[in-house]
């Protein structure tokens, strides 16, 4: 079943002002459906629109052209069922871990002793335990990561749209990460769609990549990821496993050199 | 944890009582226009075990508070809608622009006349001196709240409620407790100001009738009292300011 579908999608950059004819382009002509329950990586250069394209699915911006849909359903504004994850968090720094879990519970008018409950199974979920009244400057990267997560999570959405989620982590933290979302998305089975610029993340998490090119980016390669899952870090030494990281890597390299 | 305290931070204040005491004793200076720090600390004494400068400071005080109240509320709900609403900013800001730049004692006048005299030309010369950087301070904070917090907000759901209250206020109120800061000073030199001419009650008024019956300690005992009230609520808004953005209490 098709949870997202973008219809001819285009993107310029002035938005619905000025009516300069010359509008730079930075997404062209886009269609894609993303199935229910799938993990979705959208690869491409830096630059090339990556972001403009989730920020469309999250109903921040609205494209210049074409349609978006969610559940058959046009998308017009952001929707508590498509929760984002920033590459700076976006937590709120006034509010502790606590607080900011509850907050999009307190949207949905849960009562206070069931939002206790539910954003201690999240925080329990994240391995954020005895963190809860710590304000986002006391917490690592990884960890304030692990907050927004948990605080996407907790209002059970159907789909996590995630920027560059691992982008501002060292690579080890990243990793563990990686493997933590793995998990939980085991348990959640949301419809996760992430965009990213590292390949062997892409290859790591996904089950289907986009390749998008330069801007204005179109879609390059639409690839299926078809190895076992439950995944493992040992995965990236096996041949599959490279093989489809080559093929990925070279046109995205194509995309990156000829952009120089 | 030692609490250790660097004496020679009172160095220079002692040091200049030290030569004022010595001006006096020695003849140097007419003691009707300028008495001793002895001779105020005991002037003071008296006024506080009198009761009488109590009275007056909590005069004082209590137009403060007021003035101060209403500068917040609509330094806070000015600012607000300026900052996130071009018409309203368009309509307001101009008016408030040309008003910023006269000095509230300019005011007093006009104040009197409209007011007459007592608590009201109080009232108002405070919460219009302290509006102004309560109100840039806000204005400048909404303007700063970070996109990301709004998106965040947003695709969780968030209530028009929750974004005002929850997201976009709390944001900015490192730069609001900033305003408020700056314009209890404000408030607190505003009354003094208006109560020299416009009041029959207040620290104002008793220094400024002291002088009329050539009083000097007293005016001096009031201008101690003045500054030490001034020096407290400099602090207490420390205090309030981090209960209010407990976020940013960097420890380490």
């Amino acid at each position: 079943m098709e949870k997202i579908e973008l219809i001819n999608i285009s993107k310029s950059f002035v938005q619905n002002g000025n009516n300069c004819k010359n509008e730079p382009l930075i997404l062209n002509d886009i269609s894609l459906k993303i199935n229910s329950g799938s993990f979705v990586s959208i690869l491409g250069p830096s630059g090339c629109g990556k972001s403009t394209l989730l920020n469309i699915i999250a109903g921040f911006i609205s494209p210049s052209k074409g349609e978006i849909k969610f559940n058959g359903f046009p998308v017009t504004a952001p929707n508590p069922n498509r929760v984002v994850i920033f590459q700076d968090y976006g937590l709120f720094d006034w509010k502790t871990v606590q607080g900011n879990i509850e907050f999009g519970l307190i949207a949905k008018n849960i009562p206070k002793t069931e939002r206790k409950e539910i954003t201690q199974y999240y925080i329990d979920l994240v391995h954020l335990k005895g963190s809860e009244n710590k304000y986002p400057h006391e917490l690592s990267g990884g960890m304030k990561q692990r907050a927004a997560i948990a605080r996407a999570l907790a209002i059970e959405p159907e789909c996590l749209l995630m920027d560059e989620p691992f982008g501002a982590l060292d690579s080890q933290t990243r990793n563990i990460l990686q493997d933590e979302i793995l998990d939980i998305w085991k348990k959640t089975k949301n419809t996760i769609v992430s965009i990213t610029h590292n390949v062997d993340e892409a290859v790591y998490l996904s089950d289907r990549i986009i390749v998008l090119s330069n801007s204005p980016a179109k879609i390059l390669i639409d690839t299926n990821v078809n190895l076992p899952r439950p995944r493992f870090p040992e995965i990236r030494l096996q041949k599959d496993f490279i093989e489809i990281y080559n093929y990925l890597w070279q046109s995205l390299r194509n995309e990156v050199m000829s952009n120089k | 944890m030692k609490l250790k305290f660097n004496y020679r931070k009172l160095l220079s204040i002692v040091a200049i009582i030290a030569i004022w005491e010595l001006l006096c004793d020695i003849g140097y200076v007419n003691i009707r226009i300028l008495p001793s720090p002895y001779v105020v600390l005991i002037t003071l004494y008296h006024l506080i075990i009198s009761g009488s400068i109590l009275f007056d400071m909590l005069t004082s005080l209590w137009r403060v508070i007021v003035g101060f109240l209403i500068a917040v509320f609509l330094g806070i709900v000015t600012g607000y809608f300026t900052a996130t609403n071009k018409k309203a900013s368009d309509f307001l800001t101009p008016l408030i622009e040309i008003l910023r730049p006269i000095p509230p004692v300019a005011f007093i006048p006009l104040s009197i006349l409209w007011f007459g005299i007592g608590n009201a030309p109080a009232y108002f010369l405070v919460a219009f001196g302290s509006f102004f950087p309560i109100f840039t301070n806000t204005f400048y904070g909404i303007k700063s709240v970070n996109k990301i917090h709004i998106d965040a907000a947003l695709c969780l759901g968030a209530s028009r409620k929750q974004l005002v209250f929850d997201v976009i206020i709390p944001a900015a109120m490192p730069f609001i407790t900033v305003g408020l800061k700056t314009g209890i000073g404000v408030a607190w030199f505003c009354v003094i100001a208006a109560e020299l001419v416009g009041a029959q009650s207040g620290l104002g008024y008793m220094i400024q009738l002291n002088r009329l019956t050539l009083q000097s300690e007293n005016v001096i005992a009031g201008m101690v009292m003045i500054g030490l009230i001034g020096f407290l609520m400099s602090r207490m808004m420390v205090f309030i300011q981090k209960k209010l953005v407990p976020w940013s209490n960097k420890t380490s």
